[in-house]
């Protein structure tokens, strides 16, 4: 620009993007840059904006001083990690009072919250301003535990009351000590109370009365004893919890900020939940006794097949992590792959194990270990897999007849009957996971009623029935058990799992109600089966490292595929991967290469499964494909970490066969979709995401592989479909952009779904609820 | 017969689509130094600022924008970075000056991205520079008195200390 004065919104973005200190320091740069920073808005604006919060610790040094530490510089080496502040003038009193002096009672989200003789301060210490309240006068006992919160649904600051009825006597054993609770708004300046709450626990004195707020609940530290516990019953509003603290030391600390105090730190004997924030009262209470979480017990049973294997993994770590016990039972080589990261889980103090059973490899006629479906040498020996996972009736139940305490629900895969029988005998609830979405299920419930395929040929289309969206699909397009091939004893099993499935007590689902919720609403109807929606669990791998520990395979080659990835700009690397189970034969795999090279984008390749391989390797090698595509062409032969590729920001589009596991880990990196269905559901997950989800494309493919008659099958995608149907998805153009848009915003709702108060964490909660009850209906 | 004409009829009307599609049209800025460049209609498309006037406008081939406030080196050196698609190294190697000239004509012309990435830079840039520095970056002047000037650094201290130098 030609004149070179710096316009005011400019400036204000500039500094919006700035850490307190430096905006601070700049509010001496001009007078319009001063009243700019001072302006109420900008705090508002800048807060929402923080992108690196940092954490100090206030100490009172004198009356009127405060020490202000940052504990991330280290040693506190840096000059300005170490700061006087002073305290907001004292308020005006009577002259013989000058001995009293400011405590400090917490803080949060940069505000401390300070108190005078009675009076309520809000104080702003990067700021410098302060704000006061009227004396506090409330009619709660002596006993008293506080905090000061920030309830972000109605964007207030809150101070919740909790006081302690002294008059009862606490030391008997079958007493219900009542506390009640008083919550001040500091938005209006009022006190409401809230209802009173069941609380078997004893203050630890004045030092650890303030709480704190942290994972959606406010925090105290108190004395807990066993005797004052009684044994739980259902219908009381209980809003208590107690967990044991992982860590002896309990800090309280609240995030995002740029001035925080410790309030106390202390030894923690018991950590003191107050599971519901009293303060958002519209919300259904979802805390349990304490009790009844103490005896729970939840058995999860993996199928032992990568897709089946992982999700149940991460759903047992995500229960875990409610304190509630839990079990997963796998055989020795399969717990290998998930060892890691249940181990991670318990060092953060969640109650989970791996149980071992040996698989009955010899007894199948297997080859001795082969204890997994992707690791049959043949498909030819499914049917003797089948067998094994049936001879594990007997073990399973001597297994968990002896866990103490006994399994309260059982998880367990749709294709392990079994264990159905294990449950009857042992009379515990049984809960099966299916992986799939709600939309197949309602799909395929209807499907299975109306039998509407069987009045068509296998090329023609037709519409399926009582769904809410106008879906048409090929009769060769169906899941196995509408389209049988001709294995007649794997055809004989899907109709037995599907008897099975009817009979079980609910179903858990990978999915979450926001991208389905028609199709949750409806199934449930239909079928009359409960379902929970707890997913997408692959979300509860926060961090690289637990991506990566997900499953210990190809470890050592992770780091190079995200430097490879970084080496690209974002959102213009094609992934491809067609799952653990490719059922494509070579020349469609040959003719998907060739479209791919045909993009002339950089790309991932994952090429694995059983059927084919050599004939593949082949042509790699005689083609000279490798040659021409190297350096944009990545090939990865075997297992890849997909949720961490994914996760990449240079990925810009997922090339994916659609099986359940393969879709949702897309939609949550906010990726777009080319759809390359193979078998099973596959077909319909691609319906859901070009026509429901609209967040992706069709490659084309127009039947379903079956398993074993690979040779029956043909080219059914050319290069040119690839390339094209890849450029409908990352190419210019507003309705391109339009998926690409939907993609990310799907990835959002994936992600805010897990979080605490969304609809998956919410089922979650259900769930362990729902249990708590039949345990209890199967007592009484 | 019925399916097959129907694949058909989509098959052609997509072949139409694209045929559209290809006919990409181009735009015309004009800059302050009186160069033209041409650009395709895609490029403009994140100029809100353009945007807006082109909506208003009946489009056709043949559209010349003027920017007198933008020079023919600074519009280039947008071009570079809306191709590299924003690339932070790409960012890294603008000079001082470059990086602020692309900051206020993103602004001028409301560019998001290119707004976020610019304005970010620059805070990364004097977060921990003294005040004198900053106003000599921006050519602010300082309109406290002496007085007013010290009793405001007094009031927050804390926040001059450790900054680097100049």
């Amino acid at each position: 620009m030609e004149n070179h004065t710096l316009p005011l919104e400019l400036a204000r973005e500039i500094l919006l993007r700035l850490p307190v200190r430096s905006v601070l320091r700049f509010k001496c740069v001009c007078k319009s840059w001063h009243s700019l920073i001072s302006a109420p808005q900008f705090g508002i604006s800048h807060y929402d904006l923080a992108a690196s919060p940092s954490y100090r610790v206030l100490i009172k040094s004198k009356d009127f001083l405060v020490h202000s530490i940052d504990i991330d510089a280290r040693l506190f080496k840096q000059s300005s990690a170490v700061h006087f502040l002073c305290l907001p003038p004292p308020p005006p009193r009577p002259s013989d009072d000058f001995h009293y002096k400011y405590e400090l009672l917490g803080s949060c989200r940069g505000l401390v919250f300070l108190c005078y003789q009675g009076d309520l301060i809000l104080w702003n210490p990067s700021m410098g301003v302060h704000k006061r309240f009227p004396n506090f006068e409330c009619d709660l006992t002596d006993e008293i535990l506080y905090a000061f919160v920030y309830d972000t649904s109605t964007a207030n600051y809150c101070l919740v009351l909790v006081g302690l009825d002294e008059s009862e006597n606490i030391e008997s054993p079958s007493d219900e000590r009542k506390a009640e609770i008083l919550i001040f708004s500091f938005k209006t300046a009022l006190y409401v109370p809230s209802k009173s709450i069941y609380f078997p626990y004893k203050c630890m004195g004045e030092n650890f009365s303030a709480g704190a707020l942290f994972s959606g609940a406010i925090h105290w530290s108190a004395l807990y004893r066993e005797s004052l516990l009684s044994p739980s019953s259902e219908d009381d509003q209980r809003t208590t919890g107690q967990v044991v603290s992982p860590k002896e030391e309990v800090i309280s600390l609240t995030k995002k900020t740029d001035e925080v105090c410790f309030p106390h730190i202390g030894r923690a004997y018991h950590l003191l939940q107050h599971c519901t924030e009293p303060f958002r009262t519209e919300k259904p209470a979802l805390a349990m006794d304490s009790t009844a979480l103490r005896h729970l017990h939840f058995v999860f049973i993996p199928l032992m097949a990568p897709g089946h294997l992982l999700p149940m993994v991460d759903m047992a770590k995500l229960l875990a992590q409610r304190q509630v016990k839990v079990s997963i039972v796998t055989t020795p080589l399969n717990s290998i792959q998930f060892q890691a990261s249940i181990d991670k889980e318990v060092r953060s103090g969640s109650p989970i194990q791996i149980l071992n059973v040996q698989f009955p490899c010899a007894e199948a006629g297997l080859p001795e270990g082969c204890e997994s479906i992707d690791t049959l040498p043949s498909m030819d020996l499914l049917n003797n897999f089948n067998t094994a996972l049936d001879l594990l009736q007997q073990p399973l139940e001597e297994l968990l007849e002896k866990q103490r305490p006994f399994p309260s629900c059982i998880i367990a895969d749709k294709y392990l009957m079994c264990v159905t029988e294990v449950a009857n005998k042992l009379n515990v609830p049984i809960i099966i996971f299916d992986g799939t979405s709600c939309f197949f299920l309602l799909c395929n419930h209807n499907l299975q009623k109306d039998k509407v395929y069987e009045a068509v040929s296998a090329a023609e289309k037709f519409l399926i029935p009582r769904i809410p969206h106008r879906i048409e699909l090929k009769r060769s397009q169906l899941p196995g058990i509408f389209n049988p091939g001709t294995n007649l004893k794997l055809n004989a099993r899907r109709e037995k799992v599907m008897e099975v499935a009817e009979k079980s007590y609910g179903i858990v689902v990978n999915s979450f109600e926001e991208l389905e919720a028609e199709y949750v609403k409806e199934y449930q109807r239909f079928s009359g089966h409960k379902v929970w929606c707890v997913g997408p669990v692959s979300l509860s791998n926060r961090d690289d490292i637990d991506k990566s520990l997900r499953s210990r395979r190809n470890l050592s080659y992770e780091n190079e595929y995200v430097k490879w990835l970084d080496s690209w700009s974002p959102r213009s690397v094609i992934y491809v991967c067609f799952g653990s189970l490719n059922r494509a034969i070579p020349e469609q795999l040959i003719e998907l290469g060739m479209g791919l090279e045909a993009t002339k984008r950089p790309f991932i390749w994952v090429l694995r499964g059983a059927y084919g391989r050599e004939e593949m390797e082949k042509w790699l090698l005689e083609d000279g494909f490798e040659e021409r595509v190297k350096g944009r062409g990545l090939l990865i032969k075997g297992w890849a970490p997909q949720v961490l590729i994914l996760s990449h920001t240079a990925i810009g589009v997922f090339v994916t066969h659609c099986g359940w596991n393969s879709t949702l880990e897309g939609i949550c990196a906010g990726v777009p979709l080319v759809t390359f269905p193979l078998f099973a559901e596959q077909f319909l997950n691609e319906q859901l995401v070009v026509q429901v989800v609209k967040i992706g494309v069709s490659a084309g493919a127009e039947s379903v592989v079956h398993l074993g008659e690979e040779h029956k099958s043909w080219v059914q995608v050319t290069r040119e479909n690839v390339k094209d149907s890849i450029e409908n998805v990352m190419g210019e153009g507003q309705e391109k952009e339009e998926i690409r848009e939907r993609a990310r915003k799907y990835a959002d709702m994936a992600r805010k779904a897990m979080e605490q108060g969304g609809s998956s964490y919410r089922n979650m909660c259900l769930l362990i609820d729902h249990i708590v009850h039949v345990k209890g209906l199967h007592k009484s | 017969m019925g399916e097959r004409g129907e694949e058909w009829e989509a098959v052609m009307l997509r072949k139409a689509e694209e045929e559209e599609s290809k006919a990409v049209k181009k735009v015309k800025l004009v800059t302050s130094d009186g160069v033209t460049m041409e650009v395709e209609i895609s490029t403009v498309k994140e100029m809100e600022t353009i945007q807006a006037f082109m909506n208003a406008t009946d489009t056709d081939n043949s559209i010349i924008f003027p920017l007198p406030k933008v020079s023919s080196h600074i519009l280039s050196r947008i071009m570079e970075l809306m191709s590299g698609e924003y690339d932070q190294e790409l960012v890294k190697r603008l000079s001082h000056e470059e990086l602020k000239e692309i900051c206020m004509v993103a602004n001028y012309l409301n560019m998001k991205t290119l707004l976020h990435l610019t304005a970010s830079a620059i805070a990364n840039l004097i977060q921990n520079k003294s005040v004198e520095f900053v106003r000599h970056f921006f050519n602010i002047i300082n309109d406290f008195t002496p007085e007013e000037e010290v009793q405001l650094r007094k009031t927050h201290e804390w926040a001059f200390e450790g900054v680097d130098e100049d």
